[in-house]
């Protein structure tokens, strides 16, 4: 086994071992619904998998009815193996034009953009939002939801679920082991 | 110095397995409501390659990964038109298909949904297969498109 083969295992076992795990990502079930007066403000948590072993980046976007009155993060850093829950809050000001009904609903994305080339493939998770503004009839909407009774769990930052987590440390620690190999090896042809 | 590299090469592939093992499922610690999500796309983009005007592109087939352990979830699929500047091509010239679809379908800007399994054991593998046709008289370069899997629960 020569130089070039060593490099070239490492190489293929870093490859193996570092790149599927770019794309993913999940999200927890359920609708974000919350009740918010008019004049007042409400919040949900919106959790966020990522499921591979490296930290991705996801862009955050509203769409839909409840669009205009939502606030949160426009790009947010999941690291692997984690939930975290995105804190939207949702505000009713004073002047809300009560024709509007007293139910609102959209969907927020969270977008992985893909590798660059000639096609780039991108994931990208839509959660369902709903506004309920209390003592307000519901008027027609144009934006529909999925029928979703399940409501979004609340829980601290943090948890861990039941999907896999992936520690890279040991591929890691083995492809540097390679590497180290190929240098003990150069040396001592010397 | 071929046995030392022999015994060093063995120590690392013996320890191997217990590395991997290392690095697999950590027990559940709180169940929450269902997730879904894509965890892998194989290969990670498209590439048709070189086409000529009036040609169609072979097969390409794509593995989505996807978990679904959520009731109702959606997945759906929608892409941007090719992008040359500053010559485009229509997002239908690439055509797809799945299981479920028995011919390839124009690809389009607005999401087209594709009815998921409630998958509880784990990730599942849903292939796609696509093509792309290269209308007469289209102007020379080099194009893009972008293709966005969406899932919704």
């Amino acid at each position: 086994m020569n130089r070039s083969t060593l490099s070239l295992l490492a190489f293929s076992m870093f490859m193996l071992t570092n790149f599927p795990g770019i794309f993913s990502l999940q999200q927890v079930a359920g609708t974000l619904a919350m009740t918010v007066p008019i004049g007042g403000s409400g919040s949900a948590k919106y959790g966020l998998l990522n499921d591979g072993n490296q930290t991705i980046k996801v862009a955050l976007r509203a769409d839909g009815d409840t669009a205009s009155y939502l606030s949160f993060p426009e790009t947010i850093e999941l690291p692997p193996g984690k939930i975290i829950y995105v804190e939207v809050t949702a505000i009713v000001t004073d002047d809300y034009d009560e024709s509007l009904g007293g139910e609102l609903a959209g969907y927020i994305y969270a977008l992985q953009e893909g590798k660059p080339g000639q096609v780039k493939l991108n994931i990208q998770m839509r959660k369902a939002v709903k506004i309920t503004i209390p003592g307000l009839p519901v008027a027609s909407s144009t934006t529909t939801t999925p029928e979703q009774t399940l409501e979004q769990p609340v829980l601290e930052t943090g948890y861990a679920v039941k999907a896999p987590i992936q520690n890279a440390l040991p591929i890691t620690f083995f492809v540097l082991m390679l590497i180290a190999i190929g240098i003990y090896m150069m040396k001592n042809r010397r | 110095m071929k046995v030392r590299l022999i015994a060093i090469l063995t120590a690392v592939i013996s320890v191997m397995p217990l590395a991997l093992a290392d690095a697999g499922d950590l027990p559940a610690l709180v169940q929450v409501g269902g997730v879904c999500g894509i965890s892998a796309f194989d290969p990670t983009g498209l590439n048709f390659g070189i086409i000529a005007p009036g040609a169609t592109s072979p097969e390409k087939s794509v593995a989505v990964t996807y978990t679904n352990d959520a009731e109702g979830a959606i997945m759906n699929i929608q892409g941007t038109e090719w992008t040359s500047e500053p010559n485009t091509m229509p997002v239908g010239q690439t055509t797809w298909r799945w299981d479920m679809l028995a011919s390839f379908t124009g690809l389009t800007s607005t999401a087209t949904d594709i009815e998921l399994a409630l998958e509880t054991d784990g990730e599942n593998i849903q292939p796609f297969q696509f093509k792309l046709s290269v209308p007469d008289g289209q102007p020379g370069g080099a194009y893009a498109q972008v293709i966005t899997y969406t899932i919704d629960c």
